[in-house]
Parts: structure tokens; sequence; C-alpha cells
């Protein structure tokens, strides 16, 4: 798949270790791969989970997000949020269909020009094996439900409160094991995306339950169930019957 | 002409003056401006700089010089408390510490300075032509002159001695085609008189002329040129435009050669002394040379010992060994040119005295440093103590006092060293002048006035686009026309050109001048790293009355010239495609407010060492209060084991006499067996929590000095604990100062150095541990005339004026034998004593010594509390474990986090001299900001859009310094950020699950703009 493909790889830097961590690779000449575009932020968690999907909904090949390393946040502890939403965009590409290898998240510090090189050489290489990001409109089509997915309260609230609820317990006190939170998040992701990626199924012209369910290989019970949801929301309502057969469209 | 305030004779003036331009003297002009005083800043020639602004690149890191001086010399040029005096000599000072009256003369130049725009036309019109001081003579200027390109002041001068007008009466021509009429024949030199409080002098140094030393042919044959000719010859902006070249045919050279200690280590010519830079800028000029040509260059430097032994250079030196530079240990005695090819025959002897010759293309001395002429007859007319070789003489516990109260001194002037040791001494003795006039602080200044900032809110976005050669580090490599080109047609961009030096003074003017032109309301500057250089355009565009805010920068070099040197194209098109995100996300930037905040006065010193120690002695003299934390039971930390110096002061007395006066200080308040447990705030207000003896204390304060340390390693080598006759150097010393040896009765006695130094696991010098032998070896050898002392070493790292010790050591019969990694002395023992094998490379075999006594130089190592405090401040530590400074060069106390300073061994090993200047530039550094009693806070804030938020508190509870918190508005709960608290990471931004939060200069449009920039429309 390597052949003479050049990824498009976006990186976010904290500016006190990995951005510095690249201009050491600069000053110590280190060569690496010229794939990599920087965005400087003051820090990795800063990287808002909708950029990573606004990232590949701009075509990118991969998304790097670099920290500082555990325990040296200029932040304190913005590196190990950054790490809790990178994994569930993890979760939530793979949802997506996309393979959570594009992203990736570690750490570099100011000193570490050697280190910032070696990682954007490896990932780079790493995406060249994943080869070009898939540009059929389908896939588009979910990377934009990704996004939604991604704005929706219900999941910036567990996205958000993640570390939180591990370490410091929910508002009783009540410190929630991690399975369950997980099992919890994961679910809440799984919803928001498919909810999300059915409307804008049927934004584009009436659909039945059965034809959502070719597009999104759901059951068809599963179909029913998110579209009782978003009937009730008031996103989605029946357009018409072709036959015996409901046409849904998403609501104005 | 008189200036200054009228004093009576004891009141003190609130005005220094600084004598040299060089980076020593801008940096102690800066540090005085900053802190409160008035500064005059007298300069010999026509323009500051200094030797650091002909130097191609910097070491370790081969940072381009001029760029990372370039935006010194624009703020010393532009700050309203510094009085330039270029062009102008010190003749006379009167007067006592505190109030001296000066006589400056300032000579003519010519040139109207307030008329004078800078723009050339004259040096180009300009027919008379001689050798170019700043080039080296390599190429020739005109009569009427800027001496280089960034230089500051940007205003010619007229060099009489050439110049037809003045020689003959005629040709005028600068006149008529100056377009400013800024030409004034008529000038004559002026004398001010001028009122100081203190006096700092910089004087600097001059290269060792080797050319009345005829064996090495300078001067004799061309292609043998000096280091610092050499340095011009690699500059973009040099005689040769960066491109490497013979002088005598022009043609690339392919075999080079550096020869060492010119003019350093040599009795011959009275410069016993050792340089102690020129080892490490061979190496760098060895790897950067490297980086000029395409083809294979053979690199060979002909040295005696290598002594890299600053922080980090070893590693750069290893580095070095591997890009296949050779070294080649023994002397140089002669250079002979080969026929007619320009070619240069190098005669060599050898170590083990085989003497051998060797051809080369080209050859560079590595000439040493020596205190200028004037710089002598200054000193003699100001009745200051010299050396025997003309550098100012300062006492080993008192590095930058001059023998004259109220005069200090910094830099090479006080003896060789590299640029970071300049700038610490130039801050220590900023420091130092500053306490002295303390209770005239803010008396003479003036506050810095901008325009009023231009309402841009609504306007369509007109952005101008500055893209920079860097000289050829960027140029070389990415088409920067093209990228200029590239620019030209975005969206909104009115205005883009390509600057040699977007850093430089001209070009700061050019921008300001094309803000006012164009009518830009952004602007984008493609060059280096925001780290170092953000600061500087971001005030020029205000000076142009843009708000600070509305400048994007982007880094084409460390991201792109630098790290895809092999691939012009590809870097071609990232540096394009990284132009077009900064414009993109220009576009959206809005103006932001700054805020001030008032500082504690106060300061946290952590470690009661002698570092630290001194570091809260200037801040009590400057007039702050400040705490002194200091784990142990006991101040004095490492130097409680030290006794005397090399030159044979008593450290124990001056150890005995500080604590004292640390105890006795009002303003200083000591915790010891204190621990750190918690440090929260930011610059100007932090707070931490201290344990002393199981109670808590909160100390609150303005900025923290760490002091922490160091410690001697723990041998487990050499059978150290194993044997009691081997001990450690510091334990040799105790022995000796308590008597608890007898020295008569020793007949032999080996050292051996870098034990736990410069191996694989901690690639360092220890910096101190050569003195400290040649210094126990002679003090046996005081005791025991008769007794055989070997030293085993890899290099002798005696350098500067300590090598006159290593020579007398030598002289009364210490034995030194080198060894290699790949030949360690092996030691062994049995009931007949010690034993130590070693190989050695002068006999060329194995040498057997049976010592009484074995003694280990254990090198220093860090502390092992540092990385918890490093965790807890929020500041890095370099590879090794020591503390890593902002920058090396230029920053060499400082931590890139505002109101952090380090000094002492905390930092890196060095000598005591070392670590009390540094321990005087930190407290120096650390009392700007509460001399100034406010702090400027970044606005780069969140902010809240109350339609969106629907109180949730997210961020309330997310936020790491509590900075965000909901309010009741109207009844409904509301996030509202506090803006001094406020850090700018973002985290709230990010995760508010509402959107309802974003930040200053990073906001979601913005950076989703970035994003965006190349998806291809």
């Amino acid at each position: 798949m390597t052949n003479g493909f050049e990824p498009q790889i976006v990186a976010f830097l904290c500016n006190w270790c990995s951005y510095a961590g690249a201009d050491m690779a600069g000053i110590s000449r280190i060569q690496y791969l010229p794939n990599i575009r920087v965005i400087r932020v003051m820090c990795s968690g800063r990287v808002d989970p909708v950029f990573i999907c606004q990232a590949f909904l701009c075509g990118f090949d991969g998304v790097l997000v670099l920290g500082c390393h555990p325990g040296d946040c200029h932040y304190l502890v913005g590196n190990y949020h950054a790490e809790k939403k990178v994994n569930r965009v993890k979760r939530l590409l793979d949802i997506t269909g996309i393979r959570p290898e594009r992203l990736y998240l570690d750490w570099v510090s100011a000193a570490e020009g050697a280190r910032f090189a070696q990682i954007v050489n490896s990932f780079t290489e790493r995406i060249k094996r994943e080869g070009p990001l898939d540009k059929d409109p389908s896939l588009f089509q979910r990377l934009h439900a990704a996004k939604l997915t991604v704005q929706k309260e219900r999941v910036r609230w567990l996205l958000g409160n993640e570390l939180d609820l591990i370490d410091k317990g929910n508002v009783y006190g009540e410190k929630i094991p991690f399975d369950e939170l997980d099992a919890a998040i994961n679910e809440a992701l799984e919803d928001e995306f498919f909810n999300s990626w059915l409307t804008l199924i049927l934004e584009e012209k009436p659909r039945s339950v059965r034809e959502m369910a070719t597009i999104t290989h759901l059951s068809l019970q599963s179909i029913s169930n998110y579209l009782t949801d978003l009937e009730e929301g008031e996103k989605i309502s029946l357009h018409s019957f072709e036959g015996r057969t409901a046409k849904y469209i998403k609501s104005k | 002409m008189n200036r200054g305030n009228p004093n009576s004779a004891n009141e003190k003036v609130g005005a220094a003056l600084v004598v040299g331009g060089g980076i020593g003297g801008i940096q102690a002009a800066l540090d005085l401006a900053e802190s409160g005083y008035k500064v005059y800043l007298v300069e010999k020639s026509p323009a500051i700089g200094g030797v650091m602004a002909q130097l191609d690149k910097t070491f370790p890191t081969c940072d381009c010089s001029i760029c990372i001086l370039s935006p010194k010399l624009v703020e010393c040029g532009r700050h309203p408390n510094i009085e330039l005096l270029t062009y102008s000599e010190l003749l006379d000072v009167q007067g006592l510490p505190g109030n001296f009256r000066i006589k400056v003369l300032k000579r003519a130049r010519s040139v109207n300075e307030s008329l004078c725009t800078g723009c050339g036309i004259c040096q180009q019109k300009c027919p008379w032509k001689t050798e170019s001081e700043f080039e080296q003579g390599l190429v020739q200027r005109k009569a009427i002159y800027i001496p280089y390109a960034q230089a500051i002041p940007n205003i010619p001068v007229i060099d009489r001695e050439i110049c037809a007008y003045f020689l003959k009466g005629k040709c005028r021509a600068c006149e008529k085609f100056c377009p400013a009429s800024a030409i004034d024949f008529s000038q004559v030199d002026q004398e001010l008189e001028i009122e100081v409080g203190s006096i700092i002098l910089c004087l600097g140094f001059d290269e060792f002329d080797p050319a009345p030393f005829f064996n090495y042919g300078y001067k004799k044959y061309p292609n043998v040129v000096t280091s610092i000719e050499f340095e011009r010859m690699l500059s973009a902006s040099g005689p040769y435009q960066g491109e490497l070249k013979r002088p005598f045919d022009r043609k690339p050279p392919k075999r080079i050669a550096w020869i060492q200690c010119i003019g350093s280590r040599d009795i011959s010519c009275n410069r016993e002394y050792c340089s102690s830079v020129c080892c490490t800028y061979a190496i760098k000029e060895a790897i950067v040379a490297k980086e000029h040509v395409p083809h294979e260059l053979e690199e060979t430097i002909f040295f005696m010992d290598m002594r890299t032994q600053g922080k980090d250079f070893d590693k750069f030196y290893e580095r070095t060994k591997k890009e296949g530079i050779e070294f080649v240990r023994g002397k140089v005695y002669g250079v002979e040119g080969v026929d007619g090819t320009g070619n240069l025959l190098l005669k060599h002897i050898s170590e083990n005295g085989k003497p051998s010759s060797h051809e080369f293309d080209l050859v560079v001395l590595s000439v040493g440093f020596q205190p200028s002429p004037e710089a002598i007859k200054l000193a003699k007319k100001l009745r200051i103590q010299l050396n025997k070789y003309g550098f100012c003489y300062t006492d080993t516990f008192s590095p930058v006092e001059t023998s004259r109260p109220g005069i200090f001194v910094s830099g090479a002037f006080q003896g060789p060293k590299d640029i970071p040791e300049t700038v610490m001494q130039a801050s220590g003795a900023g420091a130092k002048a500053a306490s002295l006039l303390s209770p005239a602080r803010n008396t003479l200044i003036s506050e810095k006035t901008y325009p009023p900032e231009k309402e841009v809110g609504g306007e369509e976005p007109r952005i101008g686009v500055f893209v920079c050669h860097c000289g050829i580090n960027i140029g070389a490599v990415v088409d920067v026309p093209k990228v200029v080109e590239y620019a030209k047609i975005l969206p909104n961009v009115v205005y883009a050109e390509d600057n040699l030096y977007t850093c430089s003074q001209d070009a700061q003017e050019r921008i300001k001048a094309m803000i006012g032109e164009h009518n830009l309301n952004r602007v984008v500057v493609a060059s280096c790293t925001p780290r170092t250089h953000e600061p500087l355009f971001q005030e020029t565009i205000r000076e142009a009355g843009l708000n600070r805010y509305l400048f994007e920068m982007t880094n084409i070099r460390d991201q792109c010239s630098w790290v895809h040197r092999d691939h012009p194209e590809e870097a071609t098109r990232k540096a394009k495609d990284l132009v077009k995100m900064a414009i993109d996300k220009a576009r959206l930037i809005q103006p932001l407010k700054e805020l001030t905040i008032p500082t504690i006065p106060k300061g946290l010193v952590i470690g009661g060492g002698m570092a630290g120690m001194t570091a809260a002695l200037e801040l009590a003299n400057q007039g702050f209060e400040c705490f002194l934390i200091e784990k142990s039971d006991k101040l004095g930390g490492n130097i409680r084991r030290v006794h005397y110096t090399l030159d044979g002061n008593d450290v124990s007395k001056f150890l005995e006499e500080t604590i004292q006066k640390v105890e006795q200080n009002e303003l200083i308040h000591v915790y010891k067996n204190a621990d750190i447990k918690e440090v929260t705030g930011y610059i100007g207000n932090f707070k931490t929590t201290v344990d002393i003896k199981g109670e808590e204390a909160i100390l609150e304060h303005g900025v923290i000095i760490v002091a922490t340390g160091g410690r001697e390693y723990q041998a487990s080598e050499y059978l150290y604990g194993r044997d009691e006759r081997v001990i450690t150097q510091l334990e040799l010393e105790e022995k000796l100062a308590t008597h608890s040896l007898k020295i008569e009765e020793l007949s032999n006695v080996a050292m051996i150095q870098c034990v736990g130094s410069r191996t694989e696991e901690r690639l360092y010098c220890s910096k101190v541990c050569c003195g400290q032998a040649v210094k126990n070896a002679l003090k046996i050898k005081e005791i025991n005339p008769a007794s055989n002392i070997y030293i085993l070493y890899k290099d002798m790292r005696t350098y500067g004026f300590k090598e006159e010790f290593y020579q007398k050591a030598r002289n009364q019969g210490v034995i030194f034998l080198r060894y290699t990694d790949e030949s360690k002395p092996e030691v062994t023992s049995d009931n007949d004593g010690i034993k130590v094998k070693i190989f050695d490379p002068v006999l060329g075999e194995d040498v057997l010594i049976k010592p009484d006594l074995l003694v280990l130089s254990a090198g220093i190592v860090p502390n092992e509390d540092n990385e918890a405090l490093a965790k807890m401040l929020k500041v890095p530590l370099n590879e090794d474990g020591f503390f890593l400074e902002a920058h090396v060069k230029l920053r060499p106390v400082e931590f890139a986090t505002d109101g952090i300073f380090v000094c002492g061994l905390a930092h890196s090993p060095k000598p005591i001299e070392e670590s009390l200047s540094q321990a005087l530039a930190a407290a120096g550094k650390a009392a700007i900001p509460l001399s100034k009693g406010f702090v400027s806070v970044e606005p780069i804030v969140s902010s809240v859009n109350e339609e969106k938020c629907i109180g949730c508190g997210l961020c309330e509870s997310i936020c790491p310094f509590s900075a965000i918190r909901l309010v009741s508005k109207n009844g409904v709960k509301k996030a509202a950020t506090i803006p001094a608290s406020c850090k700018g990471c973002g985290l709230c931004a990010a995760s508010c699950p509402q959107e309802a939060i974003t930040m200053g200069h990073f906001t979601d449009e913005e950076l989703t703009a970035q994003i965006r920039a190349l998806v291809p429309a």
C-alpha cells in the first residue's frame, strides 16, 4: 500500500513540551518525514474531539496529538484529559468505520527532539501502510455523523467528565467502577452516532426502515428503536407510505 | 552638555553606565533598564552586537547566532530607558559609588541620527573602500557604512580616515544621494558629562593575532584563516554569502583542518591560560561546515585536550565523532604551503612523539581570547586591578566586582568564557549594580508610550505576510520567493514580501511601514519558532498601532528547512501549507485586551547552599523580602565539604561569613528542615506550602529561585566502598583540611578522573573535578614534595586561568597519564596493597602503579528530588536530570515558565565562582517583576458565551486552576472566567457540553480554519 502514497497528517502540538520538542528536532537538525502539518495549541487538553473528526472530514489521513509526559503538563492535568478524549475518539472512529490506528496520541518533552522525529516517522509509516483515507461519500457521511456525535451534550458531558468520574467520583462521591463507566460511555457514543447517522441518511431523502438497515448494517429492531427516540425528539418524522412501507424523513 | 539629575553628593543616582555593547553589555543594560534604572550604553564601534553578531552559529545547538541575538538588539535599541551611545568612548570617571560623574566622548558620525532612515543608499553610492572590520577584512566596505545588516542603530557612519571629502575636500556623493538630507560633514566630536550611580565594564576580548607567529603561515598563505574569519565565511550574510569557499581560489575545500590552542596554553606567547571556548567552537564549525557543502568533507581537529566542559557540550562532542569528524591529539608545529595549489601541509607531532605531515585545502586556526589594548588602557585609567595577562581581576567569591567599588565587570574581559556564562555574569553584574542603587530605583526612568490601538473590529481583514530567509537557514532549502508568490494570491492578503532576516531592526521598520502603507490589520510572519520570536513581532505591530494579538506566526525553519534538508520541494510545499494555515487563522484573529496584576514583592529561594544563600542575599540587598527553604538542618550545602579553592582562598571562612549575613538579614526568613509540599499560582502570585518539622506553613511570594544543588556521585567502581584506601576527592580534601591524614608518609598517590562523569550513562562533564585533582595534588606536594602523584585522566579540563595550576602541577612533578574509554584503569587490591594498571599512550605500554591512596574524582549528579520539584513547578529537566533553562545561550537562569529561575548545581555542574555569578543573575532577573510591582498576563484566556451556557458546572469541576466558576446572573447560573487565574490551557473549551466556551487566540473557529486550510477549494 505504500507505493507512492504520501499521506497528509495533521499534528496538534502543545506549546510547552511537544512544540518545543519539534523545535529541538529542528535545532538538532534531525531529519524526518515531511508529511505532518502542525497546529500549535497551548495544551493537548485543548484538542476538542470535534477537531479530530473535522480533520478526517477535511481529508487528513492521520491525526497526531502530542502532549507533555504524564506529570509534566504545564496545566497539571490537560494531557490526562487529552488521553481520555483521544481514546474515546478512537472508539468512535472504530464505530464510524475508520481504523483507530489513524489517530495517535503520545508524549514528547521539550528536550526530546529525537523522540519527536521518531514518533512522526513511525506514525507516517503507519499511515502509509494504512493507505489513503477512503474518499467515498458514505464514509464522509459517517464522519459527519461522528463529528455530530462529539458535539452532543450527553457525549461531551461524559468525555469531559471521564477523568474526574474515575478519580473523584460523581456528585454523590461514588467512584464509578471503570468497566461500568467504560460501557456507559461506549454505549452513549454508539447511540449518538447512529442517531446522527440516521438523521443524515433521512436528510437526503425519505427512507424505509429496511433501506436504512441496508445502509447501516443495523438490525431492523435497532433501527426501530433509534427511530422511536428520534421521533420523540422531533428530529425525524413520518414522511409517507409506499404501499404498506412507512418512509421517514428528517424533520424540518 | 550635562545629563542625569543634579544630585547632592550623598544621594544615589538611579542610572547606570554599561561600557561595551556586546551580548554581555546588552544583557546588563536590558536587565537594569527593566528593573527601574536609566542606562547609558557606551559602545566604541558604530553599532552594538559585538562578536556574537559576527558568529554564524552558536554551540551546542547550532542555533543561528544573529537570529537569537537580533531580538535583543532590537529590544535594546527601542527600550525607553536605554540610551545608546555608539561610536563613543568612556573618557573619565570621577566620584564615588552611587554617584559617579563620567565623561563620554561621542565621536562625530557625520550623519544626523534623527534624520537618517537607514536606507543604505549612501553606502551604495560611496566610491571609497577599505577592508571591512566586521567581515574580518575578507571583503571591503565603503567610507560611509553600516557595519552589518542587522546593526543597531541602523545608521551609517563616515570613516574620516578614508573619506575623500575629509581627505581632499571633494566627492560628497553620499550627501548628493541621501534622500533624507542626513549627511552632516560639519559634525564634531562631543564630550558628554553624565551622572550615574554604578558602572559595568563589558569590554569583551580581542582574538589572538597569529600573524607574528610565522610557523602557522597566517597572512602568508591565504587559505590559513582564523576561526572568526571562518565564522564569517560560513555566514549567509558573510563575504561568500554562506558558500564555503577557499579565499585563495574561491573553490570549495574538501579537506579542512582546525588547529587548537593558537594563542592559548602557550607560554611562548605569554598566554598560559586556556581560552575555554575554542574546542567547542571548532567542533561547531566542523559540523556547520558539513551542512554547507553537498560533497563529502574530510575534517580533522588537531588538539591537546578536548575541553568541552560546558552543559551538554560532551554530547555535542560525541555526536560530532559519529559524524565522521576526526580528532587527532598532539601538537601542530608548523604549516607550509604546497606550491601553486593553495593547499597546506601540517607538521604534526603525536602524543608519543611521532612526527607526521598531512595535506589540507583549508586550515582554520582556533585563536584564543586576549584583552584588547583599549580595554587595558581604560582599566588602568579607572585604576582597576588587572591580572597578569591584562584581564580584569576578580576575587573567586565576588566574581563580578572589580577592585574599585561601584564598578562591576562581566564577560570575556574578566576571563575567557562562552556566551551563556557571559550572559549570566552580565545579569549578575546588573544585579549588583542595581542593589547598590536600590534607594534610587525608578527615579530616572520613563514609561514607553504607544500609539493608540487602531479599531479593527468589523473591518475586512487586510493581511500582510513576511517570509524570512533566515540567512540561508530557511532560504537554502525552502524556495522563499515562491512561498511569497503563493501567499500573495490568497484571499485577504494585501501584501507579502521576503526578508533576509525578518527579525532584524530594518525588517521591523519595514513591517511598521507596510502596516501603514497598506493599512494592514493582521500580520503573519513565517520564520522560526514563536516560542522565541513572537514577542518581538508583537511589539513591532503594537508600535504600529495594532493590538499585539493581531499577529500569527508559523515556523518554516524548525519544521521545514532544518528537518527536511534533502527534500527542498517537499519543504517548500510544507512551508506553503503552513503559511496558508497561518493566514487562514489570521483572518479570524481578534484583538485581545491585556491584563496587569500586582505582584507580591517577595521571593522564595529553594535550597540553602551557596547559590541559594547568595541569591537570597542579593534579593534582600535589592530591598525584597525572601524565604529561604533548606531541607537539612544546616545552611551551606555541598560547599561545607570544600575548604579551599585552587587559587588558595579560604572557602570555610567565606561560608561562615555568608551564613552569618543570611541569618542576620532582616529581610531573609530562613526555614531549615523544610520541605516544599505544593506550589500553586503564577508569576507575581505564588503560594507555596512548606512542611517545617511537621508543621505546615503557607508562603506567598512573587518569584521562585531554584537552587537545590547537586551531589557527589556515589561511586561503586574502582573498589570504592570496599577498600578504605580508596576515597573521593571531597574525602581527601576533608582529610587534608583536618590534618587527619599523614601526608608525609604517602609515597604514591593515584587519582582517577571522570568517575561517574563522561560515561555512557552520564554523558556530561562535571567541570570541577580536574581543578579539584590539581588542587589536592598541589596540596599534597606542598606538604610532601617527595611523594609521587599520578593523575589518570581522559582530558585535563583546567580551562581558563586554572590552566596555570595544571602547568604548576606538571612542573612540580605530578605525573599525568591519559586513559581512554577503551583502556580504562584496572584497579585491584591484595595484601600487598592497591594496584592500578593503565596503558600509557606516550610510552605505548602498560604502567603499573602501587598507590598508598587511590583518590576518585567523583562527578556531580543531580539531586534525586529534582524530579518531584520539577513536576511541582512544571518546569523541565534535561536528559541528565538537571533543570533545563529556557534557552541555553541567552536565557541561562530562566525557565520558559515566567517567574521561576534557576542557579547553581541544580542547573549543571560548575565551580563556585560560576555558581555565585549564576545566583546573582537569578536574583537580578527575579528582582525585575518584583521591582515593577505588576506583571502583564497573557490574555489567552477562556470566555463564555452566556447564551449557550446552561450552567452545568463541568468547566468549574475540571479546571485545574479554579479559574472558571458558576456565578448567578439574574437568578440563572452561568460560567464566568477569572482572567487573572486562567492559564489558557483550553481544557474547558474542549470539554464544554454546550460548546459555549472558547479560548482567546485559539478559538474553535480559528483552529478549525487551520484544519480546513488545506482542503482544496
